[in-house]
């Protein structure tokens, strides 16, 4: 079950959060466009409600086109309340994760399903 | 409705038409860009054009994806800290030189770079870009000026 976003979620001209919602018992938040300090607001507000409230977060940045480090700080944050999963990074996020060490300590999964498909990791 | 302009793919590759020597002069392609962009993602825009314009109209197949994720990364992070951090944003400019891509980012600000990480009391974005600049450029010079200052960073192109 994906759900759309609500209509204050994000100004109509960069809806960077597509979609939300519950499937295999994590919650997933797909993220689209370019990801930057003047859009990124809305996609930072989903994920802070969703890892509030989640076991699991599995970021879908399948859509995702660029991303700076304003999604690091994002990811960074997210990390550390919750189990965040990154789901089909393209060449922009893979990048950024390597660039700046991320993909050490948060995990990525080649698509969507491998990334629901695996249990939580006890803790 | 044809504007004269070249679209630029979403996913960077080259376009099927290309541009040889002979084209005509238009302004996307050109290595000075004499407005300066709005914000970051502007600011972006202007690299890919650049990049596209340089290595697909020539009949190759243009730069790794990697190599123009790095550029955009780099543009973007002295571009928000221009606006953000430096008192706005006065000059852009990008071209492409022996060694790889140079960028000019102008500031008001005679402040230094924000080089720290962020401290818990700052806005909830930001302090991971000026490392990253570091870490994807070859070399990066920050000049002073009375009302501001020039950052000038070498992307490599390889």
């Amino acid at each position: 079950m994906v759900r759309e976003p609500l209509d204050n979620s994000a100004p109509a001209h960069s809806p960077v959060v597509a979609a939300e919602g519950e499937s295999n018992g994590s919650w997933v938040v797909r993220a689209q466009g370019a990801l930057d300090s003047d859009t990124i607001d809305p996609l930072f507000i989903a994920m802070w409600q969703a890892a509030a409230g989640h076991e699991v977060v599995v970021l879908d940045t399948s859509a995702v086109t660029f991303a700076d480090s304003s999604f690091l700080s994002l990811l960074i944050e997210v990390h550390q309340r919750t189990e965040l999963r990154i789901a089909a990074p393209g060449t922009a996020v893979t990048r950024l994760l390597r660039i700046a060490g991320v993909d050490r300590v948060i995990r990525s999964y080649p698509t969507l399903d491998a990334a629901l498909g695996t249990p939580p990791a006890t803790s | 409705m044809n504007n004269g302009e070249r679209e630029v793919p979403e996913d960077g590759r080259c376009p099927a038409e290309t541009v040889g020597p002979s084209a005509p002069q238009k302004p996307v392609g050109t290595d000075r860009v004499p407005a300066v962009p709005q914000n970051a993602a502007a600011a972006r825009a202007v690299v890919t054009r650049l990049l596209e314009a340089r290595f697909c109209g020539l009949g190759g197949e243009g730069l790794a994806d990697v190599v123009v994720a790095d550029a955009l990364l780099v543009t973007s992070e002295l571009v928000t800290n221009a606006v953000r951090h430096g008192g706005g944003l006065t000059g852009f400019s990008a071209e492409v030189v022996d060694d790889g891509l140079l960028l000019t980012v102008s500031d008001a600000s005679t402040r230094a770079p924000v080089m720290t990480e962020r401290d818990p009391g700052s806005a909830p974005v930001g302090g991971y870009g000026w490392p990253l600049v570091r870490r994807l450029t070859e070399r990066v010079s920050v000049t002073h000026l009375p009302d501001g200052k020039h950052i000038v960073a070498l992307v490599a192109l390889v």
